[in-house]
């Protein structure tokens, strides 16, 4: 089953950055490629907001990529896009290219969709990794409380 | 794979270019900018805007002229005109709006107008004084009603609040900023 279409350009950065490259840029080869907005990137504040009052706060300053683009093939097209937290312009590029390939459903989807799965696989294992070294610094304030007593 | 090739007017090293000869325009009032070698056929008014505007700006269109892909080009958020802080308007009938004029401790916050006109040399003659003017010059816009004058007046009566004028026919522009003094023909 195809993943939700806003989990596509973080999974697809997250697998073979080679993968991705060779793929997107043999769509983009027999496709046309029409940018629908200037394609951005720089740096854009973080905003967060504190669990105990709730109050927004600028966490700090993150690179920041943005493409929109129209995709045309001889099959069809679609619009696409990609925003990520990279300064690799061209790397967000190629996640535009081939998320509009998959939204128009050109022949390469399945390989793409292969692609997707990976950079999920990867990206579980990674937030897996961060919660189990989260787990390890959990502290029960309570049994702390009562070997004070 | 390089990034996408964007439109000639929409390259960075044009924008850098338009800002040059607007800026240089904007600070000697009454000289013209010829902007047709950056243009690819695209309005001046269009190119002004591109170097004015940012996804930290607003501007409200009043002609109706910029398209759907113009304004994502543009990367601007869009705002009622009162609030707008850039204007496009059209020059050929008096302006019926209130533009945002700033504050005496932000006048900054004065709307600048993009106003369409038909040529800015061949209708009736504007003589301009004021800061960046050696004595006087003139600006000779067709297409420009009357009433934008009476209205810019109205508009810079309490300086140094106002709002600032970008007169552009399809090549070119000339800038009046609200310190810039003008006797109609």
């Amino acid at each position: 089953m195809r993943p939700e279409r806003e989990s596509w350009a973080a999974a697809l950065a997250a697998a073979d950055g080679g993968k991705v490259a060779a793929l997107a840029d043999r769509i983009r080869d027999r496709a046309t490629v029409e940018p629908l907005a200037p394609p951005r990137e720089g740096l854009m504040l973080m905003q967060a907001r504190d669990s105990v009052a709730g109050a927004a706060f600028h966490l700090g300053e993150i690179p920041m990529a943005r493409v929109h683009l129209r995709l045309t093939a001889p099959e069809g097209g679609a619009d696409g896009g990609a925003a990520l937290m990279s300064d690799d312009l061209a790397l967000v590029t190629r996640l535009a290219v081939l998320d509009a390939a998959l939204g128009a459903d050109l022949p390469e989807a399945p390989e793409i969709e292969v692609l997707i799965a990976e950079g999920l696989a990867a990206r579980a294992e990674v937030q897996a990794q961060r919660a189990l070294a989260l787990d390890r610094t959990r502290v029960d304030f309570q049994l702390l409380s009562e070997e004070d007593q | 794979m390089s990034v996408l090739d964007l439109p000639r007017l929409w390259r960075p090293e044009t924008h850098q270019a338009l800002f040059r000869r607007i800026l240089d325009v904007a600070a000697r009032p009454g000289q013209i900018a010829d902007l047709s070698d950056l243009l690819d056929g695209r309005p001046a008014a269009l190119a002004a805007l591109a170097t004015f505007c940012d996804n930290t700006q607003t501007l409200a269109d009043l002609t109706g002229g910029l398209s759907a892909s113009d304004l994502a080009f543009l990367d601007v958020g869009t705002a009622p005109v009162e609030t707008a802080g850039f204007i496009l308007a059209s020059g050929a009938g008096a302006p019926a709006f209130a533009p945002r004029l700033g504050s005496l401790d932000a006048p900054e916050g004065g709307a600048t107008i993009v106003v369409l006109v038909d040529n800015l040399t061949d209708g009736s003659t504007l003589t301009l004084t004021g800061p960046g003017i050696a004595g006087r010059t003139a600006v000779s816009p067709s297409g420009f009603a009357p009433g934008w004058l009476d209205a810019r007046a109205r508009w810079c009566a309490d300086f140094p609040m106002g709002v600032d004028l970008v007169l552009a026919d399809p090549t070119r522009v000339a800038v009046l900023p609200r310190t810039t003094r003008i006797k109609g023909a």
